[in-house]
């Protein structure tokens, strides 16, 4: 008798686990059709120190870009700036808008982010108004060997 | 010999402890398994990510450091070799693309995530002009 128990206490307990087993499968497809997400997501969070450094990597590319018109790194067109505290930058009797030429090269280097840069007064940015994720800053001489300071913020 | 009774249980009252143990127990194979899942693909951007930095250093196509080469771009032998699943490409600011490192194998991108990168960078052309460009890296992951 105790043994028939036994038995029938296998046999329900092998039931049991292949109807809970069918009941979670079918349970976990369905919410993979109905929902398009598994029932546990575990979200990829990359620490800060991971990402690549793409703010310095884009400073430091900016600074040695050469300006097409005038043949100059960005670099020297900034010491010239620094000196005469505008926006435009007058080389070789050609002018150029470091407003639009900056905001072309960044699309470049960072696509769909938004950047401000900061150097001598001069501020040069394709938004108003964000809250930066990242920066980065070097120095850089004008042309009367002052030093100035770059700061390139991203967001 | 004395008679046993048994007393017949409903086959409700063991199959919901037994139905609520299994639950809990696949939910959390589930959870390690995704955790382990999530571990490898962390990894494996990751060591995307450092290669990528080493691409920018590597003396095959670079002038110096984030500065490509024009001249060593354009050999006709390929130099970079790796094993990583990542595609890295090279666009200037004319909107040339270079493609450095293509995957061995392409994942089944139905199942994975792409992950995409940007090393902003130069290139130096022949006439000495530097110009701006990014490395863009795709890796996949779960």
């Amino acid at each position: 008798m105790g043994r028939v128990g036994a038995v029938e206490d296998v046999i329900m307990f092998v039931l049991v686990m292949f109807i809970t087993i069918m009941t979670l499968f079918v349970f976990l497809v369905m919410h993979k059709i109905l929902f398009g997400s598994d029932v546990v997501v575990i979200n990829i969070v990359f620490k800060q120190k991971y990402y690549p450094l793409a703010t310095q990597h884009a400073l430091l590319a900016l600074l040695r870009t050469t300006d097409r018109e005038t043949g100059k790194s960005f670099r020297d067109l900034f010491a010239i700036a620094c000196e005469t505290k505008s926006k435009n930058v007058v080389v070789n009797g050609k002018t150029v808008n470091l407003d639009r030429e900056v905001t072309r090269v960044m699309e470049v280097l960072l696509p769909r982010k938004y950047f401000k840069l900061r150097f001598c007064d001069i501020e040069i940015s394709n938004k108003a108004e964000f809250k930066p994720s990242d920066f980065a800053s070097t120095e850089i001489l004008s042309e009367n060997l002052r030093k100035g300071m770059v700061l390139l913020e991203t967001g | 010999m004395k008679g046993q009774i048994k007393i017949p249980q409903k086959v409700i009252s063991h199959l919901i402890p037994a139905i609520l143990i299994m639950v809990v127990v696949v939910l959390l194979l589930s959870l390690y398994y995704s955790y382990r899942v999530a571990s490898e693909s962390r990894e494996e951007v990751r060591s995307a990510i450092d290669y990528a930095e080493s691409l920018l250093n590597d003396d095959c196509i670079v002038e110096e450091r984030g500065i490509f080469s024009e001249e060593k771009l354009e050999r006709k032998e390929p130099c970079i070799k790796t094993d990583l699943t990542i595609l890295a490409s090279l666009i200037d600011e004319d909107g040339n693309k270079r493609v450095l490192v293509v995957p061995q194998v392409f994942p089944y991108r139905g199942v994975q995530r792409q992950f995409k990168f940007n090393f902003p960078c130069n290139i130096k052309t022949r006439d000495g002009v530097v110009k701006a460009a990014r490395l863009e890296v795709i890796v996949w992951g779960v």
